[in-house]
């Protein structure tokens, strides 16, 4: 191959830091700080549930139960926020966007409801385990693409405040994600958001965008709590192995029938084939001498986690081995729970670390490690998830710092020579380091730069902000 | 298992006269990674379902118990008082129980009759006040029992239901609430003296932060302002809006009638013949006022007196309490000066009402006081901190049998910092003794510990 190519192949590869150009304007506070919000109001909501209107909203967007099947035309709406705003035809996106009106009627009104009602995903998640399905939450994705565009189109038509409130109005469906109970709604949730900050730095550039500090400040921080995610995740590790989890949480009570064991082997089996453990790799007879091999050290292992030893001498092995498995992973979500308690810069490192354990983490070469190793099997990989949380905090908090220099400079005219020159509004702290971001102006050009805390995150993690005053 | 006696002293800052309390507080056991040991229901324990209809039910039951325990639950119990109490209440706290399992509490319809000025409070929770309290009392229960465990699950529903009450747009619920969360973390302070309670550190790590939350407060408050004169913030939005009906014009009555009751408006707002003259005298103002803020002249002359009155007092005061709510979003340091400035505003409006051609009805007068709010939530938090400090210690001794010189010096987990000032609490170690030092002379009201931990040696298990 030629090394040129290799090169360049080597390069295109490599992911590249998040750098975001703008051209903005200086804007003094607003009068009333209140005008411009970017979540709904508590004074906006109405009585309902934003995933059930959610769902009705998504059923007009493919005809049913009668209708023209709008998903095509929400697919070009797509296309058209991925294309640089000078090149996006205005009319034809107007139009697109009229044909979304019986869709998106209901979508305000979802926008504005006051509860998501994730109470059959819950459920689903506890008797369903790993194989819980979620149809509903990857289509919060596909409708706030069109509040996304609605905003797109309200800058071309020179209405930034309607912009804002478009992106006020989908910023509710991130937070509706947020509230389902488990980590792949989390990343759901900040995929809305990153797709409506997107937006929200093309209105910065509009001359008459009002200032956004005091609106970005008033959001909720952390914008995404995984704290419920990780509590799904506990009860999707549980809730794989329906029947089993009694044994978990009353080791004391009855032994398991004949019966219930032939259900619980035949059940595992498939659990552990659907999950890529498949017993092809060892074998019946060898996961038998491997459970066996373990038993006594599992044993020991529970009863120091306060399991009762004798009782334990009674079960099965392999309700032994399952039922260490699942302590383990309950002990592993409780390290990375911890992790996530933490500020970003003293718990990010640690679950990245965590991550890396759990994806070694088989019955070889730690002996006290169990025999089915449910950890590497059912765990997610926390340590991603929180970085992608940790991300999204600091685009809004590196917006936040945005809006104060716009502040500043409506003062003074210029950019300031450092961040600590600013003293109208109180500047934040990068969430990911705990420390000012790093600030320099150049030839009329302020950067605001964010940095990998350390190697472990990939340079998506990385933010840069270039600003030319305007 | 390895125990340290901590003798633990607390007593009155200079910011409150709480008498000194002397505690004896067991060390506990390391923080394990297990997530038994933790405080609000896990999703496993839940149930699917709204909390909010059981609270009728809860109601309901509480009517079949008779009146003379009314105040039972509140009282200082014997055990053998407790006992009684818990048992004559038992369908009660089962109900209450259920509630707290729940996946939600949904706040939506009390919110939307709150918005049309349906209702002013819910009766319902202050009725149901004296349910929500026997969980603390539970929990003491279960610790004389010596069952520590059971404890911290009783003070773990009683989290949850006081951190439901404070999400909610209900006055009544908010001070239950509020209670509730102090009785909480003065049962975990309790619970952590016994010395077969686990190391809390880890279990109120994970609590959501702030346990208050301002930022739904400031809503609430607007929420509220604007509900007690329905019909008019339709106005705001769009100024060709249906005027306000007489059914909501009466809401306005009786709105005014209540905020001069609780001290929050003066006395002579009640005074019609003055009213009607002040309206008169500055309805020009009030004009010029809707004018400025881009209303049209035809719309604003269309307007009844009293409308064009209301209006601009409304945004004043939905503005202030704006600001308000936008200054709580920030940490408390930078938070303060701005709060004082917005309640300095206040007192010089209060001090001139009546003599200038201020808003006739001063209804920014019937905020609550930004710092105020901003001290007690900060306090609520510095409370939590303090425990957390405190468990990070019991840890450190723990592993090293001793208190760390310095609260840098522990490694086993990262140390809270004081959330007024940001950084660690102060703390020193004289001898064996440690001193968590957290009162406040700069921000009052926010801190009243000076606490004394002394260990004693190690027990063989």
């Amino acid at each position: 191959m030629n090394p040129l190519l290799l090169v360049v192949a080597l390069t295109v590869a490599q992911p590249m830091a998040k750098e975001i150009k703008l051209v903005v304007h200086p804007a003094a506070e607003p009068r009333n700080l209140l005008r411009v919000q970017l979540l709904p109001s508590l004074l906006e909501q109405e009585s309902g549930d934003c995933v059930a209107l959610v769902g009705e909203a998504v059923k007009i967007l493919k005809g049913q139960p009668e209708g023209p099947n709008l998903l095509g035309v929400v697919d070009q709406i797509r296309e058209d926020l991925e294309r640089p705003i000078r090149q996006v035809d205005r009319k034809q996106l107007a139009e697109n966007l009229a044909k979304m009106k019986p869709a998106m009627d209901v979508l305000e009104k979802a926008a504005r409801a006051s509860r998501c009602d994730w109470s059959k995903t819950n459920e689903d998640v506890r008797t369903r385990g790993f194989r819980v399905l979620l149809p509903l939450i990857q289509e919060l994705r596909r409708v706030v693409v069109l509040f996304a565009a609605r905003a797109r189109l309200a800058v071309l038509e020179d209405r930034p405040e309607d912009a804002l409130r478009s992106i006020a109005m989908g910023m509710r469906f991130a937070r509706c994600a947020d509230e389902c109970p488990l980590l792949i709604c989390h990343l759901v949730g900040i995929a809305v958001a990153t797709i409506l900050l997107d937006q929200l730095d093309v209105v910065l550039t509009h001359p008459k965008c009002p200032n956004l500090y005091w609106a970005l400040t008033a959001l909720p921080q952390p914008f995404v709590d995984l704290r419920r995610g990780m509590d799904g995740e506990r009860a999707i590790v549980i809730g794989s192995f329906t029947g089993l989890s009694r044994f978990v949480v009353e080791p004391n009570g009855s032994l398991p029938t004949e019966e219930e064991m032939k259900t619980f082997v035949a059940s595992s089996e498939q659990l552990f084939s659907e999950i890529g453990f498949s017993l092809k790799d060892v074998g019946r007879l060898g996961l038998g001498a491997l459970i066996q091999l373990k038993h006594e050290t599992a044993i020991k292992e529970l009863t120091a986690g306060g399991f009762p030893a004798e009782k334990m001498r009674q079960w099965p092995p392999l309700l032994v081995a399952i039922v260490h498995g699942l302590v383990d992973c309950e002990e592993n979500l409780g390290r990375m729970q911890q992790a996530i308690d933490l500020p970003y810069w003293q718990g990010g490192p640690l679950l990245i670390d965590l991550d890396k354990a759990m994806r070694k983490r088989g019955p070889w070469p730690d002996i006290t490690a169990p025999a089915l190793p449910l950890s590497r099997l059912l765990l997610p990989a926390a340590g991603k998830v929180h970085q992608a949380t940790a991300r999204l905090d600091r685009r809004f908090a590196a917006l936040r710092t945005i809006e104060a220099l716009r502040l500043h400079a409506s003062r003074t005219g210029a950019w300031p020579k450092t961040l600590s020159e600013i003293d109208a509004v109180p500047v934040p702290d990068d969430p990911v380091t705990g420390k000012p971001f790093e600030y320099t102006v150049e030839d009329g050009v302020a950067v605001l730069h964010g940095p990998r805390l350390t190697g472990n995150e990939s340079a998506y993690f990385e933010l840069y902000y270039r600003l030319l005053l305007k | 298992m390895t125990a340290l006696l901590l003798l633990l002293t607390v007593t009155a800052g200079q910011d409150s006269a709480l008498p000194p309390v002397r505690k004896t507080i067991v060390s506990a056991a390391p923080a394990s990674p297990h997530p038994r040991c933790r405080l609000l229901p896990s999703l496993l324990e839940q149930e699917p379902g709204d909390a909010f209809p059981l609270f009728a039910e809860i109601e309901f039951a509480l009517g079949e118990v008779p009146a003379r325990d009314e105040d039972a639950v509140r009282k200082e119990t014997s055990r053998e008082d407790l006992r009684g109490v818990l048992r004559r209440y038992e369908k009660v706290l089962a109900l209450v129980e259920k509630a707290a399992l729940r996946t939600r509490c949904d706040w939506g319809p009390l919110t939307a009759q709150l918005r049309r000025g349906e209702v002013r409070c819910s009766p319902l929770l202050d009725k149901v006040t004296r349910a929500f309290e026997l969980l603390p009392l539970q929990a003491r229960w279960h610790l004389l029992e010596d069952r520590p465990a059971e404890a911290i699950r009783a003070t773990g529903r009683c989290l949850r239901i006081a951190l439901w009450l404070s999400e909610g747009p209900d006055l009544s619920g908010k001070r239950i609430g509020w209670s509730l969360l102090f009785r909480c973390l003065d049962g975990i302070d309790e619970a952590m003296e016994h010395p077969r309670c686990p190391n809390l550190y880890w279990a109120l790590t994970e609590l959501p932060r702030p346990l208050w939350s301002l930022r739904s407060e400031g809503e609430v408050q607007r929420l509220r302002l604007w509900g007690g004169f329905p019909g008019l913030h339709r106005l705001v939005e769009n100024p060709a809006a249906e005027l306000p009906g007489g059914a909501e014009m009466a809401v306005w009555g009786k709105t005014v009638r209540e905020l001069v009751q609780d001290g929050l408006l003066p006395q002579p707002v009640l005074d019609m013949q003055l009213m009607a003259l002040r309206l008169y005298l500055q309805d020009p103002a009030s004009r010029d006022v809707l004018l400025r803020r881009g209303y049209p002249a035809e719309r604003i002359d269309a307007w009844p007196r009293l409308v064009r009155a209301l209006l601009p007092a409304l945004l004043d005061a939905d503005a202030r309490m704006g600001e308000a709510q936008l200054a709580w979003a920030l940490p408390a340091a930078d938070a303060r000066p701005r709060c004082v400035s917005l309640d300095l505003q206040v007192e010089k409006e209060r001090s001139r009402q009546f003599t200038d051609l201020a808003p006739a009805l001063p209804l920014n007068l019937a905020l609550l006081s930004c710092e105020g709010m901003l001290v007690q939530v900060t306090a609520l938090e510095r409370r939590l901190e303090v425990l957390r400090t405190i468990e990070a210690l019991h840890l450190e001794a723990h592993t090293t049998g001793r208190f760390p010189a310095r609260l840098a010096d522990i490694t086993a987990v990262p140390v809270p910092t004081d959330p007024v000032t940001g950084k660690p609490f102060r703390y020193g170690r004289e001898g064996n003794e440690a001193v968590l030092d957290v009162g406040s002379i700069s921000f009052p009201g926010g801190g009243w510990y000076h606490r004394v931990l002394r260990p004693r040696e190690r027990e063989t298990p």
